[in-house]
C-alpha cells in the first residue's frame, strides 16, 4: 500500500500541496479528479520521486520512500506518463523492454526472462503484433497503450497515471480504464500466473468514465485533498458545482448503476 | 535484435581499409615491396635493405603510422562524444564542442602560443596543455553557470555554452590581433590537423580516449532511456543528474583531448551520428561504437585528401572536413525528411 | 752523371719543402653550434643537402654562395629567381609536407621563427639535423646570421666577404644621410585595405630602424605594437612628407592612394611623394635589408643622391 502522509510540495518556494494524506491500497484504483491547477500533477510528481517535497512522508508499506535510490523507488513505483515528444527512433518492444531498466545493469543487456516479461506486457494491452513497429507511426491510442505496457514491464506494485485516456478513442479511453481496473482486480487464474494485484492512482479529467474502474475518487482543489470516497459520495452535484463553478447535476444510468455528470 | 553484427563487421572493414590507405598513400610513394620489407624488419628489429638511408622507415614509422593511430582516436573520440551529446541534449544539431571545449582549448593554446617557451619535452607540451586546461576549465564554467541547486538543466548548459564559447573567443580573437608572429601559428591551429606528427601527440591523447570512450559506451543504455526526457528516465530508474554529469566528464576528457593536440576538426562529431542514426538506427547501445569506427574511418580518409589533393602543400584537415561535411550534411537532411528516424 | 743526381737531389729537396708550404688537406673540422632555440646542433662536414623553410634563409643561403646545395624550399621562398626550380615542400596552408623533405635526404633543415617548436621536434623524430634561426632584432644582428650559415654549409669565407660587402654598404648609407639638412616624416602602409585605419610598421621593427638610418622619422614610432594601426585623423595630423606603400606588391598604386577619401589633403599626396616599395626588403631578415636601406635613402633624401 502506498502511503501518503501530510504531504506538502511546491516549486521555487509557491506551495502547491498542502498537506495531502492519502492511501492508496493493493488491489484499488483511486481515481485523482478535480480542476487544472489543483495539482494533480504535483502529486503525481512527488510520488514519482521527482519532486521532493517540503514536508510530510511517503510509504510503500512501512519503506519510508525519502530514504530509497532512485532505481529502488522506480521498482515500486512506475509512472504511465502523457503521451508528448516521442523520440521516433524507437519500436514497440524497444520502448517496452525500457521498463525492464530499473533491473539491468549499466549496460542494459535483456536476458531470457526479460524478453519473457516484455512479450508478456505487451500481450497485456494487445500490442504484441505491433512489437516490431516504430512508435512514432502509431494512433495516440496505441501510443498509449505502449506506455502502459513499458510501466507494466517494471513490474511495480504502484502504478500512477497522469491523464492516461486525455487523446484516445472513446473506445480506446474505455478499454484503457477496463485494462487498469484489470490490474488492480486480477482474475484467481491472472493471480496464479503471478500477476498480483496492483494499486493505481489515476488522475483523470471525464468524470463520466470513472464509475467505470474507480474504486475511490480522490477530489483535489487548489492543492488539497477536499473529499475522498466512492465514485458515488463524491460525484455529488453540490460538491461538483462548487469546484467546477458550474451549475451541476449527476445522471445514474438504472440498469449498470453508472454515473453521469452533466451541466444543468 | 536483427543483424546485430553486420554494422560492425561493415564499420571495421571500412576502417581497415581507411587504415590502410592512410598508410599507403602519401606524398612520397613507397613500393610495396619496400614496404612489406619494412614492416617485417621492424618486427625482426633489423633494417631494411631496399631502404638504406632509412628515409622510408621514417616516413613509415615516424610520420603515417603515428598520425594514423592518432585520427583513429581523434575521429573516435569526436564522433562518439558528438552522439553521446546528442543524446543528452535530446538535440540533432549537438557537437562535442557544443558546451566550450573548442573556443576553451582554442583560448589556452593561443595564450600559450604567446609565449616563448624552452625548448624540452616540457616547453614542447606546453600549448596542448594549455589548449586542455583551457577545454576544461572551460566546461567546469559552463556547468557550474548551468547549475540550478542540485540539477544542471540542459537548457541551462546550452545557453552557458554558447556565452562562455563566445567569451572564449572573443579572448581568442584579442590575443590574436595583439600578437604579430604567433598569428599564422595560431589560425592555422584554429583549422584543425597540424600538430600531428611524430608519437607524442599519440601518446597525450591516447589515456584520455580510452577512459572517455570507454565510459561513454558504459553509458550507451542510460542514454536511450533519456531520450524519454528526464522525468520519465528518473521514474525508470536512471539517476539522472549523476548520469548526464558522467556523460558530460567522459566526453569532455576525451574532446579535450582530441582537440588540444590536433586542433578544432569540425563537422565530424555532427554529421556521423546521423549517417549511423539513418543506416543501422538509434539505439545508443550500437549507435556510440560505430559513430566511433566509423568517425576513425571519415577522419584517416579526409586527411589523406588534405595530404595529397594539393601536394607537396598539406591543407588542414579542419577544413576539409567542413567542405564535405556541409554538403553532406544538407544530403542527410534531405533524405531524413522522409523517414523517421530522429 | 753527378751533376743530374745533384739536380735532382734539389728538385726533390725543394718539392718536399713546397709540400710542406702548401696546407695539407685539412680532415674538414665538425661543425658545433648553437642555434636560435639553444639547441646543440652538430655537422661532421659542411651541409650538402640542404631544405629551408623560410624565405629569408633561403635569400641568405643563395647570398652566401650555397645556392648549390639547395635542395628544396618552402613555398613562400621567391628569391633568387632560380628557387623557383627546387623542389617545393609545402608550407602555403602552415604545414609542411614532412614526407617531402624527408624523401630529399637534407643533412640539414633550416628554419627560422616564422617555423614552430613543434616542426622542430616533427623534422628531430625523422632523424634529421635542423638549425633555427633565430631572428635578428636589429639591423647588425643579421651578420653573425650570415657567418654561421656560411660555417654551416662550408662558405664562411664568402659569408665573411658578404658581411664586410654590406657592412661597407650601410656605412657608406650613414655617412650619406649624414650631411641631410632635414628629417622627412615618412609613412610607411602595410595595409590600405582599411582607408580610415591603415596598418602601419611600429616602433623597433627593420622598418623604423631602416627609416631612421635613411635619415627619416617614421610615423610609426609613436605606435605601440609592431604591427600598428593609425587613425585617418591621427596621419592628417601627423602629415608625413613621403608615403610608401609596402603593400604595392598587392595593387596599390599613388593613383589609388590619391583617390581614398580624406587622403587627398596629406602633404605627401599633394606633392605626389607616393613610391613603391618591395615590403620584401624589409620584413625578410636577409641581405637584401642593406638593398632596402639603400632604397629608402635614395627616396628620403634624393637630393643626397643626385
Amino acid at each position: 500500500m502506498l502511503s501518503i502522509e501530510n504531504l506538502s510540495a511546491g516549486y521555487n518556494g509557491k506551495k502547491v500541496l498542502h498537506d495531502i494524506s492519502l492511501k492508496v491500497p493493493q488491489g484499488s484504483v483511486i481515481a485523482l479528479i478535480g480542476p487544472n491547477g489543483s495539482g494533480k500533477t504535483t502529486l503525481i510528481r512527488a510520488i514519482s520521486g521527482i519532486l521532493n517535497p517540503e514536508s510530510g512522508k511517503m510509504f510503500y508499506n512501512d519503506q519510508d520512500l525519502s530514504k530509497i535510490s532512485i532505481q529502488e523507488r522506480s521498482k515500486l513505483i512506475a509512472v504511465v506518463p502523457q503521451v508528448r515528444n516521442l523520440p521516433p527512433a524507437f519500436s514497440v518492444y524497444e520502448v517496452v523492454a525500457l521498463g525492464r531498466t530499473p533491473y539491468l545493469n549499466w549496460f542494459g543487456i535483456t536476458s531470457g526472462p526479460d524478453h519473457e516479461i516484455v512479450n508478456q506486457c505487451m500481450a497485456q494491452v494487445d500490442l504484441l503484433e505491433m512489437a516490431d513497429r516504430n512508435i512514432a507511426e502509431l494512433s495516440g491510442g496505441e501510443q498509449q497503450r505502449v506506455m502502459l505496457a513499458r510501466a507494466l514491464a517494471q513490474q511495480t506494485p504502484v502504478l500512477v497515471m497522469d491523464e492516461p485516456t486525455s487523446h484516445l478513442d472513446l473506445q480506446y479511453q474505455v478499454s484503457f480504464l477496463k485494462s487498469v481496473h484489470r490490474l488492480a482486480h486480477p482474475s484467481q487464474e491472472e493471480i496464479q500466473q503471478g500477476n498480483e494485484p496492483r494499486a493505481a492512482l489515476v488522475a483523470i479529467h471525464d468524470l463520466n468514465l470513472l464509475a467505470n474502474f474507480a474504486d475511490q475518487v480522490a477530489l483535489m482543489v487548489e492543492g488539497r485533498l477536499v473529499k475522498l470516497g466512492s465514485p458515488a459520495e463524491v460525484l455529488q452535484p453540490e460538491i461538483l458545482s462548487g469546484v467546477y463553478h458550474l451549475p451541476l447535476t449527476t445522471l445514474q444510468d438504472p440498469k449498470t448503476g453508472h454515473f453521469a455528470v452533466l451541466p444543468r | 535484435m536483427k543483424h546485430t553484427a553486420r554494422p560492425f563487421l561493415i564499420s571495421l572493414i571500412i576502417l581497415i581499409a581507411a587504415v590502410m590507405v592512410s598508410v599507403l598513400v602519401g606524398s612520397v610513394f613507397i613500393p610495396p615491396a619496400t614496404l612489406l620489407d619494412l614492416i617485417k624488419s621492424a618486427f625482426q628489429g633489423t633494417h631494411s635493405a631496399l631502404d638504406p638511408n632509412g628515409t622510408f622507415a621514417a616516413i613509415l614509422f615516424q610520420l603515417r603510422t603515428p598520425r594514423a593511430i592518432l585520427l583513429i582516436l581523434v575521429g573516435a573520440s569526436l564522433a562518439g562524444s558528438g552522439a553521446a551529446y546528442q543524446g543528452l541534449f535530446r538535440n540533432p544539431l549537438a557537437d562535442p564542442f557544443m558546451i566550450g571545449v573548442s573556443s576553451g582549448a582554442g583560448a589556452g593554446a593561443v595564450i600559450a602560443m604567446s609565449i616563448q617557451w624552452p625548448y624540452s619535452t616540457l616547453g614542447l607540451m606546453a600549448v596542448p596543455m594549455a589548449a586542455f586546461a583551457g577545454a576544461t576549465v572551460s566546461v567546469l564554467l559552463v556547468t557550474q553557470l548551468a547549475r540550478v541547486g542540485k540539477t544542471i538543466p540542459t537548457t541551462n548548459l546550452i545557453l552557458a555554452g554558447v556565452s562562455v564559447s563566445a567569451f572564449a573567443s572573443a579572448i581568442t580573437s584579442l590575443m590574436m590581433i595583439n600578437s604579430t608572429g604567433e598569428l599564422r601559428r595560431a589560425i592555422v591551429w584554429l583549422m584543425g590537423g597540424s600538430t600531428l606528427t611524430g608519437w607524442n601527440p599519440v601518446l597525450g591523447v591516447l589515456p584520455y580516449a580510452l577512459i572517455g570512450l570507454t565510459v561513454l559506451l558504459v553509458m550507451a543504455h542510460p542514454l536511450n532511456v533519456l531520450q524519454f526526457g528526464d522525468e520519465q528516465a528518473q521514474q525508470l530508474g536512471i539517476p539522472v543528474q549523476k548520469t548526464r554529469l558522467i556523460i558530460i566528464v567522459a566526453a569532455t576528457l576525451s574532446t579535450a583531448a582530441a582537440v588540444s593536440f590536433a586542433g578544432v576538426i569540425g563537422f565530424v562529431g555532427l554529421v556521423i551520428p546521423h549517417v549511423v542514426r539513418m543506416l543501422w538506427g538509434g539505439d545508443y547501445r550500437r549507435l556510440l561504437p560505430l559513430s566511433m569506427i566509423c568517425g576513425a574511418s571519415l577522419l584517416l580518409l579526409t586527411d589523406v585528401v588534405a595530404r595529397t589533393i594539393i601536394s607537396p602543400q598539406e591543407i588542414p584537415v579542419g577544413i576539409i572536413t567542413a567542405l564535405l561535411g556541409a554538403p553532406f550534411f544538407l544530403w542527410v537532411l534531405n533524405r531524413s525528411k522522409s523517414q523517421n528516424y530522429w | 752523371m753527378k751533376k743530374i743526381t745533384q739536380f735532382f737531389l734539389i728538385i726533390t729537396l725543394l718539392a718536399a719543402l713546397l709540400a710542406g708550404c702548401v696546407p695539407a688537406a685539412t680532415a674538414p673540422q665538425a661543425i658545433t653550434l648553437t642555434d636560435g632555440l639553444g639547441r646543440t646542433v652538430a655537422l661532421d662536414q659542411p651541409a650538402e643537402r640542404i631544405v629551408s623553410l623560410a624565405p629569408s634563409a633561403t635569400e641568405i643561403l643563395f647570398a652566401v654562395g650555397a645556392g648549390d646545395q639547395v635542395v628544396g624550399r618552402d613555398s613562400f621562398s621567391n628569391y633568387p629567381e632560380s628557387v623557383a626550380e627546387l623542389q617545393d615542400v609545402g608550407g602555403s596552408m602552415g604545414d609542411y609536407s614532412f614526407e617531402t623533405i624527408a624523401s630529399l635526404n637534407p643533412d640539414l633543415v633550416l628554419l627560422t621563427e616564422i617555423n614552430t617548436p613543434e616542426q622542430v621536434k616533427a623534422l628531430e623524430d625523422l632523424g634529421l639535423t635542423v638549425y633555427y634561426i633565430k631572428n635578428p632584432v636589429q639591423l647588425d644582428g643579421l651578420y653573425p646570421i650570415l657567418e654561421t650559415v656560411g660555417e654551416l654549409t662550408g662558405h664562411d669565407k664568402e659569408a665573411a666577404d658578404l658581411v664586410d660587402s654590406l657592412t661597407a654598404r650601410v656605412a657608406k648609407v650613414t655617412e650619406t644621410i649624414a650631411k641631410a639638412q632635414d628629417k622627412p616624416l615618412v609613412f610607411y602602409e602595410l595595409d590600405g585595405s582599411d582607408a580610415a585605419k591603415p596598418w602601419t610598421s611600429g616602433p623597433n621593427t627593420f622598418m623604423d630602424q631602416m627609416i631612421q638610418m635613411a635619415g627619416g622619422e617614421n610615423v610609426g614610432s609613436a605606435m605601440t605594437d609592431a604591427w600598428a594601426q593609425i587613425s585617418l585623423e591621427e596621419l592628417l595630423v601627423q602629415d608625413p612628407d613621403i608615403i610608401l606603400l609596402g603593400d604595392a606588391a598587392y595593387g596599390v598604386t599613388a593613383e589609388q592612394v590619391a583617390t581614398r577619401a580624406g587622403w587627398a589633403t596629406l602633404n605627401a599626396v599633394k606633392n605626389n611623394a607616393i613610391y613603391p616599395f618591395n615590403d620584401d626588403l624589409a620584413s625578410r631578415p636577409g641581405p637584401r635589408m642593406v638593398d632596402g636601406l639603400e632604397e629608402l635613402a635614395k627616396l628620403i633624401h634624393p637630393e643626397l643622391y643626385k
